[in-house]
């Protein structure tokens, strides 16, 4: 019998109808059901009510530890008080004004002292905004067409990011998208070699942290070669730093793994949940930055430049690439020996900070889901398909407590497949 | 947006492969087989298309690929012109048996095409009936199901999406009325119309008329998930892809 009882989610579901009633698929994209993969959709929460650290209520008043953390903003805690309090101060003095903030010059600098290939830094909303800006400006810098992805890439949700078979996207869009297999310099070469070095930039996540496999950590041996490939052919590489900035390094995570990105992109963990992105790059591309025609209405507003500040400076007093290290190292050491336990074997991949699991008794992922889902009913928010975060606000208590919660999620779905060998 | 050989593949393996099943179903055409004085395998052989034979004996239809079995058979000079069958009527060239051909393409043929239309085309008056109401939209299942791996495996677009798709079965259904498999084997795609031993991948449909539903078009497959009435479960980037060249089935089906 389960030691916690599972979650209802009463009012959840009743405001989740007037979504739907409202709003198309209630909840759309990544937060939602769907796309979030609430499976079954009863044993999640639909709706938040508040949110303070490491912890969200939902509308039932039930408690979560979160380990999406808004799949990723959350880095240092919700509603940290030194970024809050910077963030209201300067809306006190101004937000989205005609002349900009002397808050962006401070945030660009900032930038520029922390990134390691920072000389400058273009802002802008969303991960989109920044990963379409570096494709325009690789474009417009070379002079060519062609940009290669590596495969399961994710670079946003803009029409040139997406698939030809995507729901509204044209062939035509996504015509100069060459997709190859992570490092294979080879192909790298063919792809050069076919299109006569028409070929503008390689854009890639700093390693391969997609949905639905283990993931896997690349080497910087891995990035050198890349790194000197794109070089040797007048290529720029961006590095789409969007989900994994600032959980590995502060510098960046090209530097993490040793090499210099012409370009790179951040947004998540940039300002701790206030809306900027911001891409950074090299002197060599900087004017080629400056003739791209690219803004936005909200872009230099005041209040996301201060919360980025407070956030950054906060970052740095923690050391939390250090400490998600450790974090992320500690929770996934306890919920493979919990899994142990119940003969399951629970298999972790990916960076600590940012770790994916699958249980891998099935090779589908049915136990998984099952276990995750007892998992969300009890309190800890895990998602089935996708890599986690941790955040700065995590305690070793959390810790401690959600592998006690996984541990009795684990024996609930062992009594339920008497004929796997699991152990309750 | 639509290629003409992609569009031969899903007249092939959705549409008139769905008459196995409007012979098992459906009481009319049942009777039309029980009165076939011999079995006929009617074989259709398509330029740069598909190669297929239907093969109806007393007991019913079956969808056989290839043509080497046939009793008699029709020769399509290209897709367009087997499309041409589908859209208006208009038969090959009748190069084994022409006999046989033209009288079971003018007689029991076009009778069974003919209820094979009612069903899938329905007309608002004869979806009041809950039995007709079933049996469309089962058959309509099937004719999707058909049209998926045949899109799957021939059109462009379609490609892509099972080029993602890993090895296994992936089951679709609707709950306690009728199930298909989609089999992945090297992103090549195969029908079965049964339900999955061991699918790797699950999307069920809670009732017969949200199927309807999704089917023609008046409901929303994120909307009904969302709202719980869709049950899926395990590799669900299987069933992302399967919903994508599902939208490109309704392209080619319109």
């Amino acid at each position: 019998m389960s030691k916690y009882p599972e979650y209802s989610h009463v009012e959840s579901k009743k405001w989740f109808d007037r979504a739907l009633a409202a709003v198309p698929s209630g909840v759309y994209g990544h937060l939602g059901p769907s796309e979030g993969l609430f499976l079954p959709i009863t044993k999640w929460p639909l709706m938040c009510d508040h949110a303070k650290g490491t912890y969200f209520w939902d509308v039932d008043g039930n408690k979560y530890i979160d380990y999406m953390c808004a799949y990723g903003p959350n880095v240092l805690g919700y509603c940290d008080d030194d970024v809050d309090a910077a963030a209201i101060e300067q809306l006190k003095k101004g937000n989205c004004t005609t002349s900009v903030s002397y808050k962006m010059v401070e945030c660009a600098e900032l930038l520029k002292d922390t990134v390691n290939c920072a000389d400058w830094a273009f802002f802008m909303k969303n991960g989109s905004d920044a990963t379409t800006f570096s494709v325009m400006c690789a474009r417009a810098h070379t002079g060519k067409k062609k940009i290669v992805f590596f495969k399961g890439y994710y670079h946003g949700d803009f029409q040139w990011a997406q698939k030809a078979d995507y729901p509204g996207i044209l062939p035509e869009e996504v015509a100069n998208n060459v997709v190859i297999p992570w490092f294979d310099m080879e192909a790298l070469q063919r792809v050069w070699d076919e299109n006569h070095g028409d070929v503008a930039a390689v854009i890639a996540q700093p390693y391969d942290h997609g949905n639905f496999y283990d993931n896997v950590c690349a080497t910087p041996e891995q990035w050198a070669a890349v790194r000197k490939f794109c070089d040797d052919h007048g290529m720029l590489l961006i590095i789409d730093d969007v989900r994994v900035g600032f959980r590995l390094d502060l510098a960046g995570s090209d530097h993490y793994y040793g090499f210099k990105a012409d370009l790179i992109c951040f947004c998540k963990a940039l300002a701790n949940g206030y809306n900027m992105s911001c891409v950074c790059g090299q002197e060599h591309v900087k004017s080629t930055a400056s003739s791209v025609v690219y803004t936005g209405s909200y872009w230099l507003s005041a209040e996301p430049f201060a919360a980025c500040i407070a956030c950054i400076n906060k970052m740095k007093k923690l050391d939390t690439p250090t400490m998600f290290r450790q974090k992320g190292t500690k929770l996934l050491d306890g919920l493979v020996a919990a899994g142990k336990e119940h003969n399951i074997d629970l298999k972790v991949s990916g960076e600590p900070a940012l770790f994916y699991f699958r249980i891998a008794n099935d090779d589908d992922l049915y136990l998984h889901q099952e276990w995750v889902a007892e998992c969300v009913s009890r309190g800890i928010f895990f998602a089935s398909h996708h890599n986690h975060f941790i955040n700065a606000s995590l305690s070793d208590d959390d810790i401690d407590y959600t592998i006690d919660v996984a541990n009795d999620a684990f024996s609930v779905v062992a009594e339920r497949h008497p004929d796997m060998g699991l152990i309750k | 947006m639509k290629d003409a050989r992609a569009m031969a593949f899903v007249n092939a393996y959705g549409v008139l492969a769905c008459l196995e099943n409007v012979c098992d179903l459906v009481d009319e055409a049942k009777a039309i087989c029980a009165d076939l004085k011999n079995p006929v395998a009617l074989g259709f052989a398509v330029k740069n298309g598909p190669s297929f034979t239907l093969s109806f004996t007393k007991d019913g239809c079956k969808f056989i690929e290839g043509v080497d079995d046939c009793t008699c058979k029709m020769s399509f000079t290209s897709p367009e012109a087997f499309n041409n069958l589908i859209d208006n009527s208009v038969p090959g060239i009748p190069t084994k048996n022409p006999v046989q051909v033209l009288t079971f393409l003018l007689g029991p043929f076009t009778k069974l095409t003919n209820i094979m239309q009612k069903y899938l085309q329905p007309d608002a008056k004869d979806m009041k009936n809950a039995d007709f109401f079933e049996k469309s939209t089962i058959l309509t299942m099937y004719v999707i199901g058909g049209a998926i791996c045949a899109l799957g495996n021939t059109d462009e677009i379609s490609k892509l999406s099972a080029s993602y798709i890993v090895d296994g079965e992936i089951s679709m259904g609707i709950t306690d009325k009728v199930y298909i498999t989609i089999t992945a084997r090297n992103h090549y795609l195969t029908l079965t119309k049964d339900k999955a031993k061991k699918p790797r991948a699950k999307m069920e449909f809670k009732t017969i008329e949200l199927a309807n539903g999704l089917f023609n078009g008046t409901a929303s497959t994120m909307g009904e998930l969302c709202a719980g009435n869709i049950y899926m479960a395990g590799m669900i980037n299987m069933i992302d892809n399967i919903n994508r060249i599902l939208d490109r089935v309704a392209i080619y089906l319109a």
